[in-house]
């Protein structure tokens, strides 16, 4: 038997505005509302909801055979919640036919997991999961990390948070020889499952679905299906994991129909079927812990040796979680808003100019002319988010000393008011 | 193949970049074996360190011209020095204000007139009485050209920027040999967009007679088909490079600030945007105390941006240093930690290379041609002042920043070279015959 396990991902940024040195202190907002809400309308009318649509229709016509997963990061939903929240009913369609499994991530596709607080880590995926809970009625039992980030480390604080299986990036630089297409288990915790994207099928999958834009024929799935009846039929598993953009957009008709043949194909081969990511474990056991010291990723058409990343990059990750304690404190939940979107790796990934999303933000109008641009901004808005939960700190801590005696006369002068 | 170049000045008697440049492609040149350079410049003063390369006194040219060829055989480089007031960047009212300059050259020529010098040379000699008239010098440049050329074998003619092409077409006309032109500016980035029509017609000139055209960068390309309707398929950019820097050059010398040093390093000429360096400092200085901001160099705008300076009320933190040259450059970039060239029209653009091999960070304006060719530097606008504060308050805040720049700019710059500009250079010279 080969299971074949079919995840997208959705995950769109609060980009930042231009936000300068002389802005600091000015309440000056940190972000491009203006560019979020028209890349969300772009996002759900063109992709999101049109390709939500025809997978349903595929559900419902193969019933019970194909089964789907997606992640959607904590900034995504935000984001549907404020510009297009019918995309999140549609997904909760989805949800309702009980072949649709939504996976479990940080609360702002933020890279926590590469520093040492455990407690906020532990947080952000708590908060994520009630999230998710809320909206699509099932906690989500499968950890993906932002970037599919994961180390041995990171694998051991998920399993202390609850999760019991997380999905990372097939890179050779973790697997060497190994074959993704097994459950391994993690090095320090093995209760701890670990899923690999299979890069090559995954990646051949996306650049079918992008190269079908209108100018090209009808492709049908009978060379991609083939390649698959070509793995080796030993091997039990076959993650596959891209970007849920890929399946809308131009030519989307033709990519309909590609998806289409593929499922209908899949479904008439015999001792293949879908899996979700939470059944896996019920089905397939670990046949071996991977070790994996050092982090691997997985990025969009760049490589998966990226983690920490240059000086730029672990400057400011370095000067975002110093700040981690004092937030902590604050119950602002403005600045706790600002604190999760600050956190979100694509900031960090403009700072790098070999990074296929600082090329993607410069053709949708970015305001950046280098990476030095993207640390200059990014350091800005930490200067003056710093500032502010300075004030909220010295706030409260004014309140805490004065309160006692305002409780108290409160107290006397109104003895109900408590009680109420 | 053996290569006329016509150029105007040349180490360390330069007041531009365009010396530099010369010296670099003639040097890069010698890396290649089946090239050899003629180079004539209008005055030598005699200081000109070029070890590799042979001085010839003008009045030689007219007596044995075959000499200097045979000498040039032996694969060495030769300069001709010819007896001209030219000036490389100054408009014909500037070049008559220059008396002073023109008598240091009669004083050199007085001992040219005691040898022996046939009087065809010696009615170019303009002793005394260059007068107002720029033009006139040009057109003398172009009779000398003529006769070099007439008496030198050579299979190509290479000139740089708009004093020489007059001589160059002199030169072609002679010998009926292809024309190069290499453009290191125009007048539309002299003059700010001011254009002296005169200038403009002899850049027009030499573009449209050349064979091929060299720009420094796409920028100066792209002026040449907009401004000057030249076909862009005649027209090559081939970026500077620069010369490296020995290893045993002094340590940086730091600290005799505790305040942190923004340099504008520069002609202080509206091509170069002094103003909005001024108007940076103000905004900078209104947020932060530990920061200083210095204009090297000279030029027609220095009085009123000292009286910008008392104005805005920041002269105790704002400071001119007159005219660097050599050593007190490197001087100067080792004292600074920012280097910011806020360039309105910027062809090329040397000092940003300058200052990356001297480890400064640098900000450039995104109008300047080196800003095609360099990536580890910030780039912004040259009249986006809040972009330039802002980039100047990181570097000086984020020890990380200022040091990947420093790091990263050395590397970058030091990739850069002269051998490999002088092969593509090569590269038109052996399309073009």
């Amino acid at each position: 038997m080969k299971s074949i396990s079919l995840n997208f991902q959705i995950h769109h940024p609060f980009h930042f505005q231009t936000f300068r040195f002389l802005d600091i202190g000015t309440k000056k907002s940190y972000y491009d509302d203006l560019r979020i809400e028209r890349e969300i309308n772009e996002v759900a009318t063109n992709y999101y909801l049109p390709a939500n649509e025809f997978l349903l229709k595929l559900i419902n016509k193969h019933k019970g055979k194909l089964k789907l997963a997606f992640y959607i990061s904590g900034t995504a939903i935000d984001q549907f919640l404020m510009y297009e929240p019918e995309v999140l009913t549609s997904f909760s369609q989805l949800a309702d036919t009980g072949q649709v499994e939504f996976l479990g991530g940080t609360s702002s596709h933020s890279l926590i997991s590469l520093t040492n607080h455990k407690d906020e880590l532990v947080n952000q995926l708590k908060d994520h999961q009630s999230k998710i809970a809320y909206l699509f009625g099932k906690k989500p039992a499968v950890f993906v990390n932002s970037d599919l980030i994961y180390s041995d480390l990171i694998g051991n604080d998920v399993a202390d948070s609850g999760y019991r299986a997380m999905i990372t990036n097939g890179s050779r630089k973790a697997l060497i020889w190994r074959s993704s297409n097994y459950v391994y288990s993690n090095f320090i915790q093995p209760k701890m499952h670990i899923y690999f994207r299979n890069e090559m099928i995954s990646d051949e999958f996306t650049s079918i679905l992008n190269g079908l834009n209108s100018d090209v024929q009808d492709i049908d799935a009978n060379n991609f299906t083939s390649q698959l009846k070509n793995l080796n039929p030993v091997e039990p598993l076959l993650n596959i994991y891209v970007d849920y953009k890929a399946l809308g957009g131009f030519g989307i008709d033709k990519k309909e129909k590609f998806v289409q043949s593929f499922v209908s194909q899949i479904s008439r081969m015999p001792k293949v079927d879908f899996v979700l990511p939470s059944e896996i474990a019920e089905i397939y056991g670990p046949v071996a812990e991977i070790n994996a010291s050092e982090p691997i990723c997985w990025l969009n058409n760049f490589h998966s040796y990226y983690y920490p990343g240059n000086e730029l990059q672990m400057e400011a990750i370095k000067q975002l979680y110093m700040l981690n304690e004092m937030v902590a404190n604050i119950d602002d939940i403005n600045l706790q808003k600002d604190w999760q979107y600050l956190q979100t790796s694509d900031h960090i990934h403009l700072m790098d100019d070999q990074h296929p999303a600082y090329f993607n933000n410069n053709i949708s109008n970015g305001i950046y002319k280098s990476r030095y641009d993207a640390f200059i901004n990014f350091m800005n808005i930490l200067d003056d988010f710093r500032i502010k939960i300075l004030e909220q700190a010295k706030v409260k801590e004014k309140r805490t000393v004065s309160s006692p005696k305002k409780g108290k006369i409160r107290k006397q002068s109104n003895p109900h008011h408590l009680s109420k | 193949m053996n290569v006329l170049m016509l150029g105007w000045e040349f180490p360390p008697n330069i007041s531009g970049g365009l010396g530099t440049a010369c010296e670099g492609i003639v040097k890069g040149l010698s890396a290649y074996n089946d090239i050899h350079v003629l180079f004539v410049v209008p005055k030598s003063f005699g200081t000109e360190n070029t070890p590799n390369f042979k001085l010839i006194d003008a009045e030689k040219v007219a007596k044995t011209g075959k000499v200097i060829f045979a000498e040039h055989l032996s694969h060495e480089f030769t300069t001709i020095e010819m007896p001209s007031g030219l000036l490389p960047y100054d408009s014909p009212e500037d070049f008559s204000k220059l008396k002073h300059f023109s008598n240091e050259i009669t004083v050199s020529n007085a001992e040219i007139e005691q040898s022996e010098i046939t009087t065809q040379i010696r009615e170019f000699h303009f002793t005394g009485k260059y007068g107002p008239n720029l033009f006139e010098e040009i057109d003398n440049y172009a009779m000398i050209a003529r006769l070099i050329a007439e008496n030198n074998q050579f299979e190509l003619i290479h000139v740089h920027d708009w004093l020489t092409f007059p001589a160059g077409i002199a030169a072609k006309q002679v010998s009926d040999k292809p024309l190069v032109v290499h453009v290191h500016s125009t007048d539309f980035d002299r003059s700010g967009g001011k254009i002296n029509p005169s200038i403009y017609s002899i850049e027009k000139q030499g573009f449209e007679q050349a064979d091929k055209i060299i720009t420094v960068s796409d920028r100066v390309k792209k002026r040449l088909v907009a401004d000057y309707g030249i076909s862009a398929k005649k027209i090559t950019t081939v970026y500077n490079a620069i010369s490296p820097k020995s290893s045993k050059d002094n340590p940086k010398e730091t600290g005799k600030f505790s305040d942190k040093v923004v340099t504008f390093l520069g002609r202080i000429t509206i091509q170069k945007g002094p103003e909005y360096f001024m108007e940076v400092a103000k905004l900078v200085l209104q947020r932060m105390k530990n920061v200083r901001f210095v204009m090297a160099g000279n030029g027609d705008m220095m009085s009123k941006m000292i009286d910008l300076s008392a104005r805005y009320g920041i002269s105790n933190k704002f400071h001119f240093t007159g005219f660097l040259k050599g050593n007190e450059i490197k001087e100067m970039l080792d004292l600074s930690d920012v280097v910011i060239m806020p360039s309105v029209s910027e062809p090329f653009g040397i000092v940003p290379l300058e200052a990356m091999q001297a480890k400064v960070p640098v900000i450039i304006s995104l109008q300047s041609g080196v800003s095609e060719l360099i990536r580890n530097v910030i780039k912004t606008d040259f009249w986006d002042i809040n972009a330039m504060a802002d980039s100047i308050h990181a570097i000086i805040s984020h020890n990380p920043l200022s040091k990947v720049l420093a790091d990263e700019g050395n590397r970058e710059v030091n990739k850069l070279n002269w051998k490999n500009s002088a092969g593509d250079i090569r590269n038109i010279y052996l399309s073009t015959v």
